[in-house]
């Protein structure tokens, strides 16, 4: 688990219909919801499944696996509480599963990422309910 | 045969304020400035305006009936714009409708912000809860690393080059020269906005608007009543929305221009290749690009080839943004998508002094925003005339 102990200001709000999501990096675990009816899996977290409106979905834990779909090098974070983090590589990322999230890439040479490249989630605490799932380049 | 939907309605005057870096009004003084101007100009008192659209992210929390309160009038139809940058654009159909359907006679659509950086960051903190909650803790920096994630895709799927999107904001900024009001007007050369501070990379800063405050509105009325005004009416020969198109394209390398832009020409009996000019929303170069490409003026991909080719400056082929466009003018919030159409009804009515295409008959307007998860939601064109 990535030990950053900034000051983050940008909290996500948690509610009935996501906390399984942020509640799952505590545990070194992606979890997505996958709907019951049309078994599409779903992000970001739904009240109800986008595709087909079934309320009915299951909470699945994914490999963690994928590969950068595009990416930004953030020099400038929206928020000052950012700053220690900078250069921010803010991506969507393609998982193995067949869904994009849209997280960062970690690590010493991730100005060096490129398109295609292959990432595992790994997990960022921000509180006793909240872990973020960020992204770190694996290497072939 | 066509719809004529838009039939018997006209757009009679324009109103535009000056536009602040450093704002110290509200966003109220904006709207209603604009709507002022916009009125004087058509010669109608406030007295005999039944109708008013209105968009703007900071009024709140006021809204259109208080804004009628502040301005003296009595509405028989009334509109909040909840299309972000696409509101104005997408208020001229729905005011054109109301006025068909004797809902109004004369409606004014109106949109201002008193923007700033500052509130820019602070609105896009709690935009909407799906950015809110999965983009914006990860430290996005705000939209400009959205579509900087936009830029770099369309780049590597179709080879689309800083250089082409460079002559966009360097043609757009020789036009804001012979723009008084635009707040951006130093000479800029492909090589300033090569070089220019990296911000969000591949994002920099040149391709980033500047946030400021302002208003733009516009009156609209029956042709009748339009031609007895003795000003030059505008038409709207077709137009077309759309939002939440293709969801599972985050970043949106296909609009819903591309849905409704087939019908849109269709109904004004006109082709892309048949239009004087067009004003594209350019919160950032890469999004012209999507629009020109959805909108039919070249291949889904092409966008970047297609305007290095074409001459799109005043005395080109197709002008793009002929008053310098937000890049050059500067971005008042929800105000920004109202600047390409205040453009497109000045030059109609031959009001765009140094900067006037000659002979311009036909605009089409596009309008784009309200940024949700990862992408604006919200597309709208219009195409305008005067006949
Ligand atoms: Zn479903």
């Amino acid at each position: 688990m990535d030990q950053s102990n900034s000051i983050q200001t940008a909290l996500p709000r948690v509610c009935d219909w996501n906390a399984p999501f942020f509640a799952a990096g505590l545990f070194d675990q992606l979890k997505l919801q996958r709907c019951d009816s049309c078994s599409r899996l779903i992000y970001y977290p739904r009240i109800a499944c986008p595709y087909c409106m079934c309320p009915d979905m299951t909470w699945e834990t994914l490999s963690g696996d994928g590969s950068v779909y595009s990416y930004s090098i953030v020099w400038r974070p929206q928020d000052r509480s950012f700053m220690d983090q900078v250069p921010i590589v803010l991506a969507v990322i393609s998982l193995v599963e067949g869904v994009q999230i849209v997280s960062t890439v970690l690590g010493e040479t991730r100005q060096n990422v490129t398109i295609g490249d292959p990432v595992r989630a790994v997990f960022h605490k921000l509180n006793n309910s909240i872990a973020l799932p960020k992204f770190q380049l694996v290497k072939s | 045969m066509t719809s004529r939907l838009f039939d018997g309605i006209a757009i009679i005057s324009s109103g535009q304020t000056a536009y602040h870096k450093h704002p110290e009004v509200p966003a109220m003084w904006y709207l209603v400035e604009a709507t002022r101007l916009a009125l004087a100009k058509a010669n109608i008192r406030n007295s005999e305006v039944d109708g008013l659209a209105v968009s703007s992210f900071m009024l709140p929390p006021d809204n259109t009936a208080t804004l009628a309160e502040h301005m003296g009038m009595t509405l028989g139809w009334a509109f909040l714009g909840t299309f972000g940058g696409a509101s104005q654009v997408v208020a001229i159909m729905r005011a054109a409708q109301a006025i068909r359907q004797g809902e109004a006679e004369v409606i004014v659509l109106v949109a201002g912000d008193s923007y700033s950086v500052a509130a820019h960051y602070s609105l896009m903190a709690d935009f909407n809860s799906a950015m809110r909650d999965y983009v914006a803790p990860y430290g996005m920096g705000g939209t400009n690393g959205l579509f900087a994630m936009l830029e770099r895709r369309h780049s590597y799927d179709f080879g689309t080059t800083k250089a082409q999107l460079g002559k966009l904001a360097v043609v757009q900024r020789a036009n804001a020269q012979r723009n008084p009001n635009a707040l951006l007007r130093r000479p800029m050369t492909l090589e300033d906005y090569l070089g220019s501070r990296m911000i969000c990379d591949p994002i920099r800063l040149y391709d980033c608007v500047l946030p400021c405050g302002g208003g733009e509105a516009i009156v609209m009325t029956t042709a009748d009543r339009a031609r007895a005004s003795g000003r030059q009416p505008v038409f709207v020969l077709g137009g077309g929305e759309s939002s939440n198109f293709a969801p599972d394209d985050l970043l949106m390398l296909q609009g819903g221009w591309t849905e409704f832009a087939p019908r849109m020409f269709e109904d004004a009996e006109l082709g892309p290749s048949e239009v004087d000019m067009v004003q594209l929303y350019d919160d950032y170069p890469i999004m012209e690009l999507i629009q020109l490409e959805g909108l039919g003026f070249c291949e889904r991909g092409a966008g970047g080839r297609y305007v290095a080719e074409t001459d799109i400056s005043l005395h080109g082929d197709l002008p793009i943004n002929t008053g310098g466009g937000q890049l050059s003018c500067g971005q008042s919030g929800a105000g920004g998508g109202a600047i390409g159409v205040t453009e497109a009804v000045m030059q109609l009515q031959s009001e765009a002094g140094d900067r006037q295409v000659p002979d311009a008959r036909t605009a089409l307007v596009s309008g784009f925003g309200m940024v949700g998860f990862t992408k604006g939601l919200c597309q709208a064109a219009v195409l305008l005339a005067r006949r």
